[in-house]
């Protein structure tokens, strides 16, 4: 199930619903709103949604939604700016604010679509980083206590000995509970297992 | 003074006498105890009865007043009486009677020429006060005087200084040396009550062009050498800060009709870039759903594209022609608002004048370095200005205050201000947009050209209501603090 979705904020009725016609004859999820705080009000909580938005605005303009997006919820939001009042100083302050592109209007929509695919794949990546990194957590939260100690004990690179040293055990147990903690964590070798003891450090 | 020594102290001397009430008695005393030693000394060249006693009288009523006198009189009677014999009483009395008469109406003469010297003299006094008030006011005032060939016999300090000609030097020489071809007979026929007045062109003494304004009068006394009173008034430097006014009023209006094109173009620009995005964007949705089609549809797909690419041409027309009127901002510079503003006396005067408003400047010269260019600013302030003496039409009492100052170490705010009816909060977003003008004569793109101003300035134009009743527009320069603290 694809979560993510298009968000558009956009005065002019007339483009915003073109815009909702082009994106979902794309096969894309997108809603769309007049105006900046609109969209702002229904921001999703997790970054699951490439923004686009006007620059002139009634009540509250590009510029500051781009501002408030930045500090709203802690995430980078990918946003696109387009707008029929491009100038360079604009240009300049919008790319220098973060936004993943700016698009003057008119526009060719395959600029727009090859904009908004952008946006989506990187949202997918940084989606599916965040579903395996909530996997492995519900893996690491299957172990017990000693194979949680004997887990961190590899990813932080010890020698079975070592570990059989430090947690007062025999080194052929040590080598029991390893056997156990791969297994458990779907881990193909021994370096696997070190990725995902470091994509996801103990709380 | 040339007054007799004399005369001087028969004033002081009966000054003292009338503040003296009694002092005169001793002095009839005296006088006719004198005459009486005279009449004695006399005795031996013949027989005199009462004429030594007349200069007596004569110096009591010369210096005390009417009752000291007739004491006086009455003592001379009594002498005369006490040595003289007489043969009758008819005889002694008719004699008394004769003197005392005679000596009476020689006082009472006295008397008259006495109250009249002190009317001379204190019409006199009030005369020089009077002159010396006219020599002061006349120290001010360029004033010539010429005589009937139009020679100059006199002129004032300031019409000296005007004419750039001491006083030495000028007087003697033709009027005509300073204002060519001046002719007392080129004036309008002046009838006596007023003055005729006429614009000349004149040189000074250091050869500089004067623009004069010569009021004239004539003497109509025929035997007095002044015949001529020039008063004159030098529009030289009126004449300069109106063209001063006049050449920065053209320079705005040049300035101005570019920043509404440029306004008009952006604004127009927005507008129309808004339904052509929305059909190219609708044609692309339609080309999506003509594929569905399959090939059936491909040549409409064709078709479709080259509409597209039409609409995104009409757009670049646009863009170029935004470019082509955009504003060409020069930049910023270090600039000082009073001298900004200063520049604008004119203009805001003729804006005042027109609208029949008071407009009071209040800019602090402190601290009023800021970044900004020039001409642009100057633009906005007219705009705002402008604008509050529009608001203001058919209001009592006008006032436009134009005010600013430093308001922290980065900011100096200006502030234009009315009191008339203000803008209702439901306008106060609207009226910055172009083509969204209130008044009916307007095109409802000066708030709109001034924003945009504001904001290459990197400023914020605000509305808010003002304590004197009427709008307060407002907003703030970036100071220059390195010039001011070196």
């Amino acid at each position: 199930m694809n979560s993510i979705t298009v968000l558009i904020a956009e005065d002019d009725a007339a483009v915003r619903d073109s815009l909702l016609m082009l994106l979902r004859g794309e096969g894309l999820r997108a809603r769309a709103f007049a105006s900046g705080a609109e969209l702002l009000a229904n921001l999703p909580d997790e970054p699951s949604a490439c923004i686009i938005t006007d620059v002139r605005m009634p009540d509250m303009d590009g510029v500051e939604v781009v501002r408030r997006l930045k500090d709203l919820k802690g995430h980078a939001w990918p946003v696109i700016v387009i707008t029929g009042h491009a100038d360079v100083p604009l240009a300049v302050q919008m790319m220098k604010a973060g936004v993943v592109d700016f698009i003057e209007k008119p526009f060719d929509p395959h600029r727009l679509l090859e904009a908004v695919r952008g946006c989506l794949g990187h949202l997918t990546e940084q989606e599916g980083e965040r579903q395996n990194r909530q996997e492995i957590a519900e893996r690491i939260a299957q172990l017990s206590q000693r194979e949680s100690q004997v887990f961190r004990a590899l990813v932080e690179g010890r020698s079975n000995k070592e570990i059989a040293a430090e947690l007062a055990i025999s080194p052929r147990t040590v080598e029991i509970f390893r056997a156990k903690v791969m297994s458990k964590m779907q881990a193909k070798s021994l370096s696997a297992l070190v990725r995902m003891g470091l994509a996801s450090p103990p709380q | 003074m040339s007054r007799p020594d004399a005369f001087a102290f028969i004033d002081s001397t009966t000054a003292k006498l009338m503040r003296a009430p009694w002092a005169g008695y001793p002095l009839a005393i005296g006088a006719v105890l004198a005459a009486l030693g005279i009449r004695a000394a006399l005795e031996g060249f013949g027989s005199f009865y009462y004429l030594p006693m007349l200069p007596a009288v004569m110096a009591t009523a010369l210096l005390a007043g009417r009752r000291e006198t007739a004491f006086a009189i009455i003592l001379a009677v009594a002498a005369n009486v006490a040595l003289v014999h007489r043969d009758s009483i008819s005889d002694t009395v008719a004699n008394a009677l004769l003197f005392a008469s005679v000596a009476w109406l020689i006082s009472e003469g006295f008397w008259r020429l006495r109250a009249y010297r002190r009317s001379t003299s204190e019409l006199s006094r009030r005369l020089g006060r009077r002159d010396h008030m006219l020599q002061t006011i006349l120290a001010s005032v360029p004033v010539v005087t010429l005589d009937r060939q139009g020679i100059v016999r006199s002129l004032t300090p300031s019409a000296s200084a005007i004419l750039a000609a001491p006083e030495a030097l000028a007087i003697g020489e033709p009027f005509s040396l300073f204002v060519e071809d001046f002719d007392l007979k080129a004036f309008p026929a002046p009838c006596p009550a007023s003055a005729a007045t006429g614009l000349w062109v004149g040189r000074s003494g250091e050869g500089k062009k004067l623009e004069l304004n010569i009021q004239l009068g004539l003497n109509e006394d025929e035997t007095d050498p002044d015949h001529a009173i020039l008063c004159l008034t030098d529009l030289t430097d009126s004449h300069a800060a109106d063209a001063h006014a006049r050449e920065m009023h053209a320079q705005l209006n040049r300035v101005w009709r570019l920043n509404s094109l440029g306004e008009m173009a952006a604004s127009l620009s927005h507008e129309l870039n808004q339904p052509l995005s929305a059909a190219v964007t609708y044609l692309h949705a339609a080309q999506t759903d003509m594929k569905r089609a399959g090939p059936v549809a491909d040549s409409a797909g064709r078709t479709v594209d080259m509409a597209k690419a039409q609409l995104l041409r009409a757009g670049e027309i646009i863009r170029r022609m935004r470019e082509l009127l955009a504003h060409e901002s020069r930049g910023l510079d270090v600039e000082s608002v009073g001298s900004m503003v200063a520049d604008l006396h004119g203009v805001i005067g003729m804006i005042g004048r027109t609208g029949a408003v008071e407009i009071r400047l209040q800019i602090d010269d402190d601290n009023d370095i800021v970044w900004a260019e020039r001409i642009q600013f100057q633009q906005a302030m007219v705009n705002l200005v402008r604008n509050a003496v529009e608001a203001l039409e058919g209001r009592e009492a006008p006032v436009v205050i134009i005010s600013g100052k430093a308001i922290s170490d980065e900011a100096y705010e200006i502030r234009v201000e009315d009191n008339g009816a203000g803008i209702a909060t439901a306008d106060m977003e609207t009226i910055f947009r172009p083509l969204m003008s209130t008044k009916s004569g307007g095109m409802g793109l000066g708030l709109s050209v001034t924003r945009t101003i504001i904001d290459s300035h990197g400023g914020v134009l605000k509305v808010e209501a003002s304590p004197m009743g009427g709008a307060a527009f407002s907003f703030c320069l970036m100071r220059e603090r390195e010039l001011v603290d070196a």
